[in-house]
């Protein structure tokens, strides 16, 4: 589903140069449920932003269900992320002026789809997650397990086959980590979706299908 | 996409409430500016109605020790006319003509009342018009034209004493009816005139809207009696040369006609193009204008950056929304199309109460509409010059920052969230 091969990352400023990623080969089979793990700066979010195309790697090629994103123009990229990619974000990034039903409906709002197809998906999405009956609130009204909830109904929203989450428990209590695993697991046995998720909690790691480890750039597991 | 975007206006009410309000004032004032510039602009390039190119005004003076021919003594009027004819037969001159108080820029302004024999006084009764006198070669020396582009001169020829009326004196009149070979009397005078033509809107100067006039040409006894109340030292001597002429030509041009120039003590004492009669009427108009354009300038330059200043902070703070859009699935096109989207949206919001401020102050008649109707042409140039204008500013706010975010990774943006 998603091959990573010889992928380096390097960022570059006047002054230093810092690997980031370092010769890393990665496959990400069809409805896995991938955990990455590893010390902060050890460059999970990296990994997960270039499999996301949010970045583009310093070389090495990022190839997606078979396409190979090396070369594609902003415009293909962008289209690529919105109808197979999505992101569950650690702190939530949500749009605080646009109410729940708002935010969940963005990913839709750059594809052709018309505004009573999108709020039918967005309010199916919510039901989803639970929180249909919040729909008309704003993200500054709801707790921190909720907007990551919305986050989620955000990310599936478009209906993407694969789910990238940048630790997405790491701002929530522990009853609510437990909450938000249990979605995101539901989503991967019942839907199949593909999940990648960088998480620095070994027992949620060790509930998902493969962990692997990083340490200052390199894969070690 | 529009909805959208209105939603998030209305959700960040607060602060784009602050925005909104600026853009209602400048906006305001901008289309003030805007239209009064407009009307500056339209009034300055309209035809004149007359054209004073290769036109010289002679000065006149009168001596009763100065006689340089040996004729008897002439009266005002005969010397006035031999003067004319001398230079008249000059082989350079074009035509000369004689007027007192309306050669263009002589800030001439005397008024008569006229009256319409076969037309209806009661919706003229009272109305005063002003008055011209000038001699019938006026209107070819002038070129002036009637409204259908004809010689005013080619309509009065052979005609008597011939009444010229501006195409708004007309319009007062006769109300679109033909207004040539129409009777009318003077309210100072016993006789009656025919209207002889029809000229164009005369105008002042530059700066001002046509006036309704008329003119009356002074031949045979009028002349008479006009150059004897006036005297023939007041006539204002207009020449026109067949080519340019520099002052210098002018001045061997006055040399070599030498004695000629004097008529039984009437004599021409100086010579001034009559650019410079405008120039020095002007002075203080343009130096009004130069006064008001520089306040507008310096409007414009504080609107500029207040807008762009406003809009850039505004675009700026929202770089991470910008990357989450990005990774969200927008295009950086897309992203810059939102959010310049939004600004405008802003603005259109705006015309409204612009439109509502422009209907109260037409009402309450502040508008310049003496010198350009207020039709509904003038109001949407000022409205698109006001909403184009600050909708560049606006975009060229939003641009910089936008710009600068688009270029970054998705990943990069997102850190601002």
């Amino acid at each position: 589903m998603i091959k990573l091969t010889n992928l380096q990352k390097i960022y570059r400023t006047r002054e230093i140069e810092t690997v980031a990623l370092e010769n890393v080969n990665l496959e990400v089979r069809r409805g896995e449920f991938l955990s990455v793990m590893g010390p902060s700066g050890c460059g999970k979010s990296t990994l997960l932003n270039l499999m996301g195309l949010l970045d583009l790697p310093t070389s090495g090629t990022v190839e997606i269900d078979g396409v190979n994103t090396a070369g594609m123009r902003d415009k293909e990229l962008a289209a690529f992320r919105n109808r197979r990619l999505g992101f569950v974000f650690q702190s939530f990034h949500l749009i605080s002026s646009l109410n729940v039903l708002d935010n969940v409906e963005l990913p839709l709002l750059y594809r052709k789809v018309s505004a009573s197809e999108r709020r039918k998906r967005a309010e199916a999405v919510l039901e989803q997650v639970g929180l249909s009956h919040r729909a008309r609130h704003f993200p500054t009204q709801l707790s921190g397990g909720q907007c990551q909830r919305v986050a989620i109904a955000r990310a599936i929203a478009g209906d993407p086959e694969i789910l990238l989450a940048d630790e997405p428990t790491g701002n929530l209590d522990s009853k609510m980590g437990i909450e938000i695993m249990e979605l995101l697991h539901r989503l991967n046995r019942e839907e199949g979706r593909t999940i990648v998720m960088v998480t620095h909690n070994e027992a949620q790691a060790r509930q998902t299908s493969r962990v692997v480890r990083f340490f200052d750039g390199r894969q070690v597991q | 996409m529009i909805k959208h975007l209105l939603r998030i206006l209305w959700n960040q009410r607060r602060s784009n409430g602050w925005i909104f309000a600026e853009l209602l004032v400048v906006a305001g004032v901008f289309w003030l500016m805007a239209d009064r510039f407009y009307v500056d602009l339209r009034t300055y390039r309209s035809p004149l109605g007359f054209d004073i190119a290769n036109v010289w005004r002679f000065k006149l003076s009168e001596s009763e020790g100065l006689r340089a021919d040996s004729l008897p003594g002439l009266s005002g009027p005969e010397k006035l006319t031999r003067l004319m004819t001398r230079i008249r037969e000059w082989p350079e001159v074009e035509e000369v003509c004689a007027t007192y108080y309306s050669c263009p820029y002589s800030r001439g302004n005397s008024w008569r009342e006229i009256v319409p024999l076969d037309g209806d006084t009661s919706l003229t009764a009272g109305t005063h018009f002003q008055i011209r006198n000038v001699t019938p070669e006026y209107f070819r020396l002038f070129r002036i034209r009637t409204p259908e582009g004809r010689p005013v001169a080619d309509e009065i020829a052979g005609q008597r004493a011939a009444l010229v009326l501006s195409e708004g004196m007309a319009e007062l009149l006769y109300h679109g009816r033909p207004a040539r070979g129409r009777e009318v009397r003077h309210s100072q005078m016993a006789r009656t005139f025919t209207v002889a033509s029809v000229s164009t809107a005369i105008r002042a100067s530059e700066y001002e809207a046509p006036e309704p006039c008329f003119f009356q040409c002074l031949e045979g006894e009028l002349f008479n009696e006009t150059v004897d109340r006036h005297g023939a030292r007041n006539a204002e001597l207009c020449v026109r040369m067949k080519r340019r002429y520099t002052r210098d030509d002018m001045n061997r041009f006055l040399n070599e006609m030498g004695d000629r120039l004097a008529v039984d003590g009437l004599f021409v004492y100086g010579i001034s193009d009559i650019r410079d009669f405008r120039d020095h009427l002007l002075e203080g108009k343009r130096r009004e204008m130069s006064r008001t354009s520089a306040l507008m300038a310096f409007m414009l330059a504080n609107v500029f950056f207040g807008v762009i200043g406003t809009f850039w902070l505004r675009a700026r703070n929202r770089r991470g929304e910008i990357g989450l859009r990005m990774a969200l699935g927008a295009s950086a096109a897309a992203t810059r199309r939102h959010l310049y989207l939004e600004g405008l949206c802003l603005l259109a919001l705006t015309l409204p109460w612009v439109a509502l401020l422009a209907v109260n102050v037409a009402a309450a008649d502040l508008l310049d509409t003496y010198r350009l109707p207020l039709t509904a042409g003038r109001l949407a140039i000022a409205f698109g010059a006001t909403y184009a204008t600050l909708g560049g500013m606006i975009c060229l706010g939003i641009w910089l920052p936008v710009r600068a975010a688009a270029r970054m990774s998705p990943a990069e943006a997102l850190r601002y969230e």
